[in-house]
């Protein structure tokens, strides 16, 4: 019988491989490399609404621009020229409807007057604000209250470090105060907690800070996003802690 | 031939091609290291080239190719909605560049198939994971 083929036993060829597959889409992956980040966020984004989607939520993309759906990349920008996706379940009877976002201001839970964007938020239908009067000039400036804020998930292209997952916990306590002294809300529906989506793999320190934070906080701090991660979303998401 | 690495990298941005060389760069040095001084690692010294290659390709897999494949979910999202067409930032992605995204992780996946090579070769944080994963495919 042949053997298999391997990098050990067959190095040339598969050098010859890697340097034809180059060649033919250099351009491309040029091209697409440009917008890593924007990918990164977008994958995640994806898997929050496979999450809704799951959790027995009908989700339809809306605002769509010209037919397109537009992808609103930074915190700059009006809202209303952005699409988002909207979720709906029937609770008891009940409809709910919510909004997942990207990158939205969100006011803070603390003060009416300061707000920060997270990278993808679900907020209570149609709850969307603006106003002129944030900046120095008169340029507009779209936000939500903290009160129509459901949830949010930060998400990062690294590997988990210290100081990253504790700055999670400085958000947290801006946006949704009460989780650092309540460990369980009750909503109905229910949401996912707060999260933080990394994509690179734990080591032995950071897995002990993600251990102790959820712990002491009602939220989820998820690695490896793009291996055992992403299964969270999908077959293991009754793992994930909710609101 | 010349070194993988810099075939992968050829005509990236700056900022990413700087990424994927930089990391590669700094988990050779540790790789090479780990090969050397340690009899774990030492059934790998005489395949260092190998080792070199492959870790170039699982750099540049999860730097890139698992973003692309993420963004791809993505737009199948938008394509179960009828939608063919997003913009992300000043970038229009029409159904024929998600269609030419599409065949270029597939070519990629092709050669892993080829090789017998699982992703999960490619799912490590440290570098002596990196060598583990190997010396584990190598006895497969």
């Amino acid at each position: 019988m042949a053997k298999k083929k391997s990098p050990f036993r067959n190095l040339s060829e598969f050098e010859k491989e890697i340097t034809d597959f180059a060649n033919k889409h250099r351009l491309e992956v040029a091209e697409h490399s440009k917008r890593i980040s924007d990918f990164f966020e977008i994958s995640c984004f994806n898997y929050l609404i496979r999450y809704y989607k799951n959790k027995g939520y009908t989700v339809t993309p809306q605002n769509l621009i010209s037919g397109k759906y537009r992808y609103k990349c930074s915190p700059a920008g009006i809202q209303k020229n952005f699409s988002f996706f909207e979720i709906k379940k029937k609770v008891r009877g009940i409809e709910h409807i919510f909004e997942i976002h990207h990158n939205l201001a969100i006011q803070s839970s603390h003060d009416e007057d300061i707000y920060t964007t997270p990278d993808i938020v679900i907020i209570q239908s149609d709850s969307v604000k603006y106003t002129t009067s944030y900046y120095n000039t008169k340029k507009t400036f779209s936000f939500v209250e903290s009160n129509d804020l459901k949830t949010f998930c930060e998400v990062k292209n690294f590997a988990p470090f210290p100081e990253l997952l504790f700055n999670f916990i400085g958000i947290l306590n801006e946006l949704k105060k009460e989780y650092m002294i309540k460990q369980n809300k009750s909503d109905s529906p229910v949401h996912i907690a707060p999260s933080l989506v990394i994509s690179g793999k734990g080591n032995k320190p950071t897995n002990l800070i993600r251990e102790r934070l959820q712990s002491r906080y009602n939220i989820n701090i998820i690695y490896d996003t793009f291996f055992e991660g992403r299964f969270y979303f999908t077959r293991q998401a009754g793992e994930l802690r909710k609101t | 031939m010349s070194k993988i690495i810099n075939i992968l990298t050829a005509k990236l941005n700056y900022e990413t091609a700087n990424l994927i060389y930089n990391e590669y760069q700094e988990r050779l040095r540790e790789s090479n290291y780990l090969i050397d001084n340690y009899d774990y690692y030492k059934s790998l010294r005489e395949r260092k080239a190998s080792v070199e290659t492959t870790l170039a390709l699982s750099i540049f897999y999860k730097r890139l190719i698992t973003n692309f494949e993420g963004f791809l979910s993505f737009t199948n999202t938008l394509h179960r909605n009828k939608i063919n067409e997003m913009n992300v930032g000043s970038n229009l992605y029409q159904k024929k560049d998600m269609k030419r995204l599409y065949f270029l992780t597939k070519d990629f996946y092709d050669i892993l198939q080829k090789f017998n090579i699982s992703p999960l070769l490619f799912d490590y944080n440290d570098t002596k994971d990196f060598l583990k994963n190997l010396l584990e495919y190598r006895l497969k």
